[in-house]
């Protein structure tokens, strides 16, 4: 082939890719069509556990019920799975061991220790008794947290269905038929057994039990950490006692890794009168005040010498709640039962943690378990009255009110969950109510599941 | 006559004067259970690093201790008060406990020299690393009002509340001060020292240590480059199955990459895998094996044996385990197969997914 021939070649191809060009571009300018209105998806599935909340108590529950082999789905109303652990900033959650033993294991230690290792921290030593008893809750990274959490959901087969929640709970004939409503779709979910781990007995409620609630609860927590200023410069003495806590934000021996660098930490928060996470209205309230008083206590802050530059460098996207309702259960566990670590027949679960009642904002009313006391949470404490094919796990359990503010914590949940979902599963196989099932036989199923059980 | 008898007195006054300085015991505490001859003077070496800190080194240059001498003052009312001290460490930082110069002695705010209970007090104070100290100001060991700023500097002369059961009573700045000396700058030097020469001789003094403080500094500070000698080997093995699950979690983190060639040790760790209650140990055993380069025929059979009894999260670690050391030996991908059997849907699904994998 001549040279000029090539050439003539190059251009003649040159010139069908130009053509080609020009020819595709009217379509792809044009290429939207007028689309049809939404028509909200309706949709029906049915499975064995359904758990609605995909909180700090729910995802354990999911995983652990995906993991006795039942058909499982997952409702949260959120975008992400870990509740107050993850995307309500207390990321560090607490307390599975007392008294240099580890008291709470199970699913929940299994995404702990899971986080910290990924992350590269280092695990405090829980052998040593704590100064103070926060300093055994263990730091994790949110982020990671949120994805272990959804890929261990994932692993046991959940059915995950986010930004979801029920409009409608009923029980018709022997199964739970409950109406989820989310972003463009409306699902019928029908489930032999249901486990509330909203926090809020929600669903609880709304299947026609009784729930309780104080005439003042405690307040939520916003969640934030700050920036640019050096507490260690600061002179403390010219700065009014009140803005000292807000300033020395906390630190966990967990964050402090071998290099002297910090994971996410350190951390504060703005207490929130009266958050209440129950409803989108309630939610929508606590989120606005607690973003009212951090912006107010960041303008005070900058007023201070020292702090003339300080910034916020995270926030959370929710007002944690610590407590709204509660469900009137089998067993109410009291503050006696607690302080006294009455161990009970049906005990599936620990919980460590002084009673810790944040009463009205400025004080918490405390009282720290003695020397080898250990709170249990029995099974009746997780099945409201007259109820069938039901359970709760979290803060939502029968207890009273000082009790409540003990077992609210996020590694008795976790251990309410992994017991909840055992209950449940066994109750599909044995074919009765969580309330008829012997203890003995969920002890020795959370045990093969890796739970520890009191005894 | 009464000169004579004058300076009969005298001589014996001075005489009583000179035994008492000379009889009264040193002052000198030192922690319980710690290492005696660390701070013992036999025929040792020292190293200096400035002019008041000393590494004690046995003759054949193994580091024993580390003293520093401090004269400093406590001030506080605008008053300043000489203190002389040495203060003694373990090689890992650990406070090992202090001493007085001959006729030095500690005194309160009171001028009241401390007690021996008072001295047993202090020692125990500055041996708990974990205080609240680090996080409190110099002013604040005294009461401060509430929320003004204007008297802030005024002290009440109240111990905070917050310090009150941490400190000597009477005693507050000078149990503070000698506090922030044994966990200041010359802590971390040595912390920074030890760390930094850590040969395998040293660990090993550190991993057999009395105090498991000490031991668990060793871990956390072991070095993978180290020589992986057969004591330290089995001093690592017996931490890891000791009943001390903190030790066992952080021995199991301090095995070198470079062991988990060796097949005997992977053997018995996935032996102790098996047997381990703790499950936190558990978790790391099980990231050694996954970051192990292989996995020997007798640990596969150990493993395919346990197969039965294993909980249906053991058996997603397995399969986790053959899949990332793709096992696909027919003997493993049958025990696999078996699975797909087994009375849970989850533990079949597991083993579906993994044999779709093959």
């Amino acid at each position: 082939m001549s040279r000029s021939n090539k050439i003539k070649r190059r251009a003649w191809l040159k010139s069908i890719g130009s053509f080609s060009l020009v020819a595709g571009l009217p379509t792809a300018l044009h290429a939207e069509s007028l689309v049809k209105p939404y028509q909200v998806k309706e949709s029906f599935s049915e499975t064995d556990i359904l758990v609605v909340g995909g909180g700090t108590a729910g995802c354990i529950a999911a995983i652990q019920a995906g993991r006795t082999g039942a058909k499982t789905t997952l409702i949260e109303s959120g975008s992400q799975l870990g509740g107050c652990t993850t995307t309500g900033g207390v990321s560090f959650p607490g307390i599975f061991h007392a008294w240099g033993k580890q008291i709470i294991g199970g699913i929940g230690w299994e995404l702990v220790i899971d986080a910290v290792e990924l992350n590269g921290d280092q695990l405090p030593d829980f052998t040593k008794k704590p100064k103070s008893h926060w300093k055994h809750q263990v730091a994790v990274n949110p982020a990671l947290y949120v994805m272990l959490a959804e890929e261990k959901c994932l692993e046991a087969g959940v059915d995950i269905r986010y930004y979801e929640t029920p409009t409608s709970v009923k029980f018709e004939n022997g199964k739970w038929l409950v109406e989820s409503t989310g972003k463009g779709v409306k699902t019928i979910i029908s489930a032999k057994q249901l486990i509330d781990c909203t926090g809020n007995a929600l669903i609880a409620s709304m299947a026609g039990y009784k729930v309780l609630r104080e005439n003042e609860t405690q307040p939520g927590s916003l969640v934030y950490s700050m920036g640019g200023y050096d507490f260690d410069q600061l002179d403390l003495s010219k700065i009014p006692k009140r803005f000292h806590r807000a300033l020395h934000q906390n630190m966990l021996t967990s964050q402090i890794r071998k290099t002297g660098e910090n994971t996410f930490v350190p951390y504060g928060y703005v207490y929130v009168n009266g958050a209440d996470s129950t409803t989108s209205e309630t939610h929508t309230m606590a989120n606005q005040k607690g973003r009212q008083n951090l912006l107010r206590l960041i303008r005070e802050l900058r007023e201070l010498p020292g702090c003339e530059n300080i910034r916020i460098t995270s926030m959370k996207t929710e007002t944690a709640v610590r407590e709204t309702f509660r469900i009137d259960g089998m067993y109410k566990i009291t503050k006696d039962d607690y302080v006294s670590g009455r161990l009970h027949e049906d005990a599936l679960s620990y919980s460590f943690y002084p009673v810790d009642l944040h009463r009205d904002g400025k004080s918490i009313y405390q009282e720290f378990l003695k020397p080898n006391i250990v709170a249990s949470i029995p099974m009746r404490a997780l099945i409201p009255k007259n109820s069938k094919n039901f359970l709760v796990a979290g803060r939502c359990l029968s207890s009273d009110r000082l009790a409540n503010s003990a077992l609210r914590v996020q590694a008795s949940c976790m251990g309410m969950g992994q017991a909840a979902a055992v209950t449940a599963s066994l109750s599909i196989q044995e074919g009765v109510t969580p309330a008829k099932i012997t203890p003995d036989l969920v002890k020795k199923r959370l045990k093969q599941y890796g739970a520890i059980v009191p005894s | 006559m009464l000169s004579s008898v004058s300076k009969y007195v005298l001589i014996f006054c001075l005489f009583t004067l000179g035994s008492c300085y000379l009889l009264k015991p040193k002052v000198q505490y030192f922690v319980k259970n710690s290492d005696q001859w660390t701070v013992q003077s036999n025929n040792e070496h020292y190293i200096s690093f400035g002019d008041s800190l000393f590494l004690r080194e046995t003759s054949n240059g193994t580091p024993k201790s580390f003293y520093q001498r401090f004269s400093t003052g406590v001030c506080f009312d605008n008053q300043c008060r000489p203190l002389d001290i040495i203060l003694h460490w373990a090689i890992s930082g650990r406070y090992l406990g202090f001493e007085m110069p001959k006729g030095e002695f500690l005194s309160k705010t009171d001028h009241d020299p401390f007690s021996r209970k008072e001295y047993l007090q202090l020692n125990e104070i500055l041996s708990d690393d974990d205080l609240p100290f680090k996080d409190i100001k110099y002013h604040e060991l005294m009461n401060q009002p509430e929320s003004s700023t204007e008297s802030a500097d005024a002290i009440s002369g109240a111990t905070s509340e917050r310090i009150k059961d941490i400190v000597v009573k009477n005693a507050a700045y000078t149990t503070y001060k000698l506090w922030k000396l044994v966990y200041g700058e010359s802590q971390k030097f040595i912390e920074q020292y030890t760390e930094k020469h850590l040969n395998t001789s040293n660990l090993m003094t550190l991993l057999n240590s009395q105090d498991r403080n000490d031991v668990a500094w060793g871990l956390v500070h072991m070095k993978d480059t180290l020589s992986f000698s057969t004591p330290l080997k089995n001093r690592l093995l017996s931490l890891i199955q000791s009943e001390d699950y903190y030790l066992s979690y952080n021995a199991v983190h301090a095995i070198p990459k470079t062991n988990l060639n060796d097949s005997d040790f992977l053997e018995t760790l996935f032996s102790t895998y098996l047997n381990t209650s703790d499950a936190s140990t558990k978790n790391i055993i099980f990231r050694k094996l996954i970051a192990a380069p292989r996995l020997s025929e007798n640990l596969l059979i150990k493993s395919r044996q346990s197969i039965p009894t294993m909980a249906p999260q053991e058996i997603s670690s397995l399969l986790k385990l053959y899949e990332k050391h793709h096992v696909k030996d027919s003997v493993s991908l049958g025990t696999v197969r078996s699975l797909v059997k087994h009375p849970n849907p989850y533990v079949v699904n597991l083993a579906k997914s993994f044999l779709s994998k093959q």
